[in-house]
């Protein structure tokens, strides 16, 4: 078995360095792509996170003096300084220096309105609904925008490793005829569109480390993020490696 | 104790354009046996060979192989069977950016053997075809002669019980045309099944085996005991 594992990545790997230059820049696209995808995925998280304030039935968000307020509430979260002033930022625009009131999502009761030190409570129904609904549609455009990257790559991919197909041709011949099954065949070109994968990754990371630098590493992706892109090119190349042969 | 290895029951092959390779053909081969299959270019040879290792499967009629109806074979089953069948070309076949020993041990390990059993059965073979001292070369870099035993040594790493050689000294001059035959004739004596096609009257006169002749598709000829002549 052991030796099996092996057989298969060292023909993967010859195959990649066979065509080795092809290998690249079909990596290289796809690390392109997933540079579309990233930025995409990043600005999902946002909008998710602003939409999300205003979202449950059963939550309400308040403005409030100090966390006196807060007691015999059951809160959810309580913004950071920072936060408040960045989401305001996103919505309204640069707000300058203006003291800014603490805001906090708590659980929705009767009366949260009159509690003493409590500014203001918002739990505006229509707006709820709305932003709701928003969200809604804005996730379904999101599948679609996703499987439409995954697509993106998986013809990609599918394209490349028909080509080593066909350029391994007499490989093919011979298997068949000294009795290698099916997928003894497919394997070897599995590995290679997983080492394709690692390549475009490789070249994504190279490109995101780039990007950090010139943002002088204020501008942190997410490990969730970059995770999401890396599945998604090895699922799509993995799964048109088992389409192709 | 012989039995018959390779049997044809009417066997007629039609190419999807039509033309007929083979009509009606029925023979039976037995194991151990060295059979010449000799005709004409388009005879049908090749053909007849494709139809016994399950490269094509048979317009109407039956092929048996080891007693097996090879037309009713899964996938995976002809992959099996192809491991008991080795096969030899007139154009060698070889992997062109592979050594020598990397072309035989190829053979073992696409069928997942142990890297052990690989390098030993791969020596033994180069051994056989007296080609260990150049396992490091590339094909191009042997003779035609060389190459062709190359071919064979990857053909009986796998210790198949039917050789099937289609024209393999065709591109080779008599005298490795004679020592290509006489390896074949050592692998025929340890119990090998041997059937070889072949255009080169030299070879089949040289030797008493059984001659089966085909033209246009049609057993012409088959002889208990050789001889190239045309009817
Ligand atoms: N794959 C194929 N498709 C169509 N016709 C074929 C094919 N292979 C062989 N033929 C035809 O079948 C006939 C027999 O061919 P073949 O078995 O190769 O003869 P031989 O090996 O004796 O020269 C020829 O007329 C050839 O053109
Ligand atoms: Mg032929």
């Amino acid at each position: 078995m052991f030796d099996v594992i092996v057989f298969f990545l060292k023909e993967g790997f010859l195959i990649f360095r066979k065509n080795w230059k092809q290998s690249f820049a079909v990596a290289f696209v796809i690390a392109l792509i997933a540079q579309i995808l990233l930025g995409f995925e990043l600005s999902v998280e946002e909008l998710k996170r602003k939409l999300d304030i205003a979202l449950s039935e059963d939550e309400a968000v308040i403005w409030f003096e100090d966390e006196s307020a807060l007691k015999g509430l059951d809160v959810r979260k309580v913004f950071a300084p920072d936060e408040v002033r960045k989401m305001l930022g996103d919505l309204i625009g640069d707000i300058g220096d203006v003291a800014l009131p603490r805001v906090a999502l708590v659980k929705w009761r009767e009366g949260l309105d009159r509690v003493e030190g409590i500014r203001a409570v918002y739990r505006d129904t229509a707006k709820r609904v709305f932003f709701s609904k928003l969200r809604q549609l804005f996730l379904k455009y999101a599948l679609v925008f996703r499987i439409l990257f995954i697509a993106v790559v998986m013809i990609i991919a599918f394209i490349q490793i028909r080509i080593s197909v066909f350029a391994h041709a007499t490989e093919i011949e011979i298997m068949r005829l000294v009795g290698a099954t099916e997928w003894f065949i497919k394997w070897p070109f599995v590995f290679y569109a997983f080492f394709v994968a690692v390549t475009s990754i490789l070249i994504s990371v190279l490109m995101w480390m780039g990007v950090a630098t010139a943002f002088d590493f204020s501008f942190v992706i997410p490990v969730k993020v970059l995770a999401r892109v890396c599945v998604v090119i090895l699922f799509s190349t993995f799964v048109s490696a088992l389409l192709s042969v | 104790m012989s039995f018959p290895i390779i049997q044809f029951y009417n066997v007629s092959k039609v190419y999807t354009n039509g033309i007929v390779a083979l009509s009606n053909i029925s023979l039976s081969i037995l194991s151990g046996e060295f059979v010449f299959v000799i005709g004409p270019a388009g005879a049908g040879k090749t053909t007849l060979v494709k139809l016994i290792y399950a490269e094509e499967k048979p317009t109407s009629g039956e092929v048996l192989v080891d007693g097996r109806d090879v037309s009713k074979l899964k996938k995976w089953e002809i992959a099996f069977l192809r491991r008991n069948i080795g096969v030899v070309f007139q154009d060698f076949k070889l992997i062109r950016d592979r050594t020598v020993f990397e072309n035989v041990a190829f053979a073992l390990r696409v069928c997942g053997f142990s890297e052990n059993f690989v390098k030993k059965a791969t020596e033994d073979a180069l051994g056989r075809v007296d080609l260990l001292h150049k396992r490091g070369m590339y094909p191009d870099q042997l003779s035609g002669g060389e190459q062709q035993r190359v071919a064979i040594a990857r053909a009986i790493v796998n210790k198949p019980s039917i050789l099937l050689t289609d024209e393999p000294t065709g591109n080779l001059d008599p005298y490795v045309s004679e020592e290509i035959l006489q390896l074949f004739e050592d692998l025929n004596k340890e119990g090998t099944t041997v059937v070889m096609v072949t255009h080169n009257a030299g070879i089949v006169n040289s030797r008493d085996y059984r001659v089966i002749a085909l033209q246009d598709g049609i057993k012409t000829r088959d002889d208990g005991k050789g001889g190239y002549r045309y009817v």
